[in-house]
């Protein structure tokens, strides 16, 4: 299984080669108080160590699914960790009764996600626009 | 049926045995026949009971499992999508897999939190608001009864589910909604023999009539929910099984599985035939059986009965009954051999006591009999004896006035026979000196004298009638001798007669008694009766000759008497070899033939009483046999009678002795 999985990755990495230096709107519900996120905020919410705003209501954190070159991107410059390593730890965090972040599958699909559930924070492509969000950063 | 019952115990037996064995049979068959009936009432209504239970079990799994799967499906994490508009189609691609992964006959609608159709599983999009009748609010899936399809035509039912976002519990995100077509719920119905009904009984409406289209009834209606386990739907019979489980989410829903009677029953009437078809094998069996035990229980008692009714009818006690085997009808035969047995020697020694009494009665009978006899001959001797003594006494009166006649005349016999001697003897004297005064007389007047005297003489002569005195003298002289001559002859012959001599055996001339006789009865004789004579024995005969005489008397007396008027009597005497034969034969009257054989009898007599005592010719038989003789008589009536005397000439030696 592995052999596919380094395949379709490194066909991912090949593919999104150009993308590299895209960049992604770190995008949150306007009921989301918080005026910006850092980096390691970020990748505490999205590691799902951070489940709350600071105003006390829940995160509900986006991801792309894990073809996306937005995905790869956001996971090199928040996460830092390989999307594998990510996976499982996902996995192990499901098991242990906390949500990973949802999969939309576009940016629209984000967008709307975000624009309609409080609390949810995205990230999508700089090339759309941020309407009816609250833009929280730019990556990278 | 009573009268062939009653001739025989056996079919009495067999009767009741199979009267019982049917009884029971048919009892058994009934009570069998019941809890078969019963039983296979039960376990058809429990098998329908059981299809009943496992239809709705089905529908239920089926409607369990499809809420299971839509709350599974609500869970999915691709229905966030709903929230932002299914913008990927993700939600509608998603439903389209399900629906074809779990090859579901409906289709699945996911409606968003403001109620607008977001995703289906149908091909084509299609615009809708959610109906109000699929609305759900909890979590869990709610069951959506028949209805008609409010986005379609078909009626279905539906399972609806409110859907939360994965990531907060509390954040809507729509309604899930699966539609199945009503046929897949008759299609989980239908299978089988059995008619499958599927009803609700709160507000009762019969969802589905199985096979059949026929309308139902509402007592038909009232019937299913009264869960009556045989029913009647348009007119026909069933037999019902109602399903028992509750399923939560069919709620009132109910399956009867319905069985037609006659299907039902059809094993039933199978068991029937069954029980009927046993019952006669088995009759046959144990009828025969029960023959075999009848006859062999009744056969020791037939048997019996027919010995004892051999017994009855021909009283043969020697049969005996036989012993065939050691039970009670053994025994029974045994103590009727006993009682037989005992029986047969009391009837033997009844028989025997009978046989003995009729002999003691016959031979008291005979030995009455030979009583009678010896007393009436007893009697008769006594009678005989009493007239044998009063003949002897009369005999003996009558001897002895003989003897003492005898001794008279006897007596005077001898007395005269001295004076009658001399008178007879100096007859001839006298005659010879009549003969010799005569002569002188004669000579005296020859003589010459005178005249005168002459003449004084021959005056005297005149006047005495000289010559008539000469021959009257000579006639007195002769008659005088021929008078002395007769009665020394009668002298004679008394003496002779009379029992003088009677003892001794004399040498005597028979003619000279039958001379004797004749003489002494002269006076019968004479003027009446000639007598002719024809002696030609003239021979001494040694006899005692008193007693012969007296014989002769007696016959010649009879032979007389027996004469009425003139007749003749003849005399002969002769010699046969050594006896002397004497006839008497007279011209008398005769003896009647009846009077014959009796004239020996002593006492018999047809004389006068008093001219005979009955005893001459009784004497005179006796007389004859102890001379060794005999006396026979033959005699015709109105001719005579011929006595023929037989003696012997010389007495033999003991009857001389006697």
């Amino acid at each position: 299984m592995r052999t596919p999985i380094l395949i379709v990755l490194a066909l991912a990495l090949g593919w999104s080669e150009p993308g590299r230096t895209e960049e992604l709107l770190v995008i949150a519900n306007p009921s989301v108080t918080a005026a910006s996120l850092s980096s390691d905020e970020l990748a505490a919410i999205y590691l799902l160590k951070t489940t709350s705003w600071q105003d006390g209501g829940s995160i509900v954190p986006v991801n792309r699914e894990a073809a996306s070159s937005a995905r790869t991107v956001f996971s090199d410059a928040v996460l830092r960790h390989p999307p594998n390593a990510l996976n499982a730890y996902w996995n192990q965090m499901h098991f242990k009764g906390k949500v990973p972040p949802l999969v939309q599958e576009s940016d629209q699909a984000v967008l709307a996600f975000v624009q309609k559930v409080p609390g949810a924070i995205g990230y999508i492509s700089a090339s759309v626009v941020p309407q009816s969000v609250k833009v929280l950063t730019r990556l990278p | 049926m009573n009268a062939w019952l009653a001739q025989s115990i056996g079919r009495k037996l067999l009767a009741s045995f199979v009267g019982i064995f049917f009884v029971t049979y048919l009892l058994t068959a009934i009570f069998v026949f019941t809890s078969v009936h019963s039983s296979m009432l039960r376990s058809e209504g429990v098998a329908l009971t059981h299809l009943s239970n496992q239809k709705i079990e089905l529908i239920s799994s089926y409607m369990e499992s499809t809420a299971i799967n839509l709350h599974a499906w609500s869970q999915l994490e691709v229905m966030n999508d709903l929230i932002s508009g299914d913008v990927d189609k993700r939600v509608a691609r998603t439903l389209a897999n399900l629906k074809a992964q779990y090859a579901l006959s409906g289709e699945i609608y996911a409606f968003d939190a403001q109620n607008r159709l977001m995703a289906s599983s149908e091909a084509q999009a299609i615009n809708a608001e959610l109906p109000a009748i699929w609305a759900s609010n909890g979590k869990e899936p709610v069951f959506i009864d028949k209805h008609a399809n409010p986005l379609g035509k078909a009626p279905v039912v539906a399972l609806s589910v409110g859907m939360n976002a994965s990531f907060a519990p509390d954040f809507r995100i729509g309604t899930l909604v699966v539609v199945l077509p009503w046929s897949a719920v008759e299609k989980l119905l239908a299978g089988g023999k059995q008619r499958i009904l599927l009803y609700r009984d709160e507000s009762p409406v019969l969802l589905s009539a199985g096979t059949s289209e026929a309308r139902i009834e509402a007592g038909e209606m009232q019937a299913l929910i009264g869960r009556q386990p045989e029913l009647a739907l348009s007119s026909v019979r069933y037999v019902a099984g109602y399903s028992e489980s509750y399923h939560p989410l069919l709620k009132d829903w109910h399956v009867v599985a319905l069985q037609e009677a006659s299907a039902a029953y059809q094993p039933i009437r199978k068991v029937a035939f069954q029980l009927i078809g046993l019952g006669l094998v088995l009759a046959i069996p144990i009828v025969w059986a029960i023959g075999w035990l009848s006859h062999k229980l009744t056969g020791p008692v037939e048997a019996l009965t027919r010995v004892v009714s051999g017994i009855t009818s021909s009283g043969d006690l020697s049969r005996r009954a036989e012993i065939e085997a050691q039970d009670e009808l053994g025994t029974l035969a045994l103590a009727f051999n006993g009682m037989a047995e005992n029986l047969q020697r009391t009837s033997q020694d009844r028989e025997k006591f009978v046989a003995e009494l009729e002999l003691l009665n016959k031979t008291l009978e005979q030995r009455v009999h030979e009583r009678t006899q010896a007393l009436a001959a007893t009697n008769s001797e006594l009678t005989s004896a009493i007239d044998n003594l009063k003949a002897a006494q009369s005999q003996l009166v009558h001897s002895e006035k003989m003897a003492s006649l005898g001794q008279l005349v006897a007596g005077v016999a001898h007395e005269l026979n001295n004076p009658i001697g001399f008178i007879y003897a100096n007859f001839p004297h006298l005659e010879d000196y009549t003969n010799d005064l005569i002569g002188l007389i004669e000579e005296l007047r020859r003589l010459p004298l005178d005249e005168a005297q002459k003449a004084a003489l021959e005056q005297k002569i005149r006047a005495i009638d000289l010559e008539f005195i000469k021959e009257d003298t000579l006639k007195i002289i002769r008659s005088g001798k021929s008078g002395a001559s007769r009665i020394k002859e009668i002298v004679s012959s008394l003496r002779s007669f009379s029992r003088l001599d009677e003892a001794e055996l004399k040498s005597v001339i028979l003619e000279d008694g039958i001379n004797d006789t004749l003489a002494i009865l002269h006076h019968h004789i004479k003027n009446r009766v000639e007598v002719s004579k024809d002696f030609q024995l003239n021979q001494p005969v040694l006899c005692r000759a008193g007693q012969i005489n007296q014989v002769f008397m007696n016959i010649i007396y009879n032979a007389i008497q027996a004469i009425e008027g003139p007749g003749s009597v003849c005399i002969a005497t002769w010699q046969e070899g050594e006896f002397a034969v004497i006839s008497v034969e007279d011209s008398g009257k005769g003896i009647p033939p009846d009077v014959i054989g009796k004239i020996f009898d002593p006492f018999f007599t047809t004389k006068k009483i008093g001219e005979g005592t009955g005893l001459g010719l009784s004497i005179s038989y006796g007389i004859v046999e102890k001379h060794g003789g005999r006396i026979d008589v033959t005699s015709e009536v109105g001719k005579g009678t011929k006595f023929t005397i037989r003696i012997r000439m010389t007495p033999e030696p003991e009857q001389v002795s006697s």
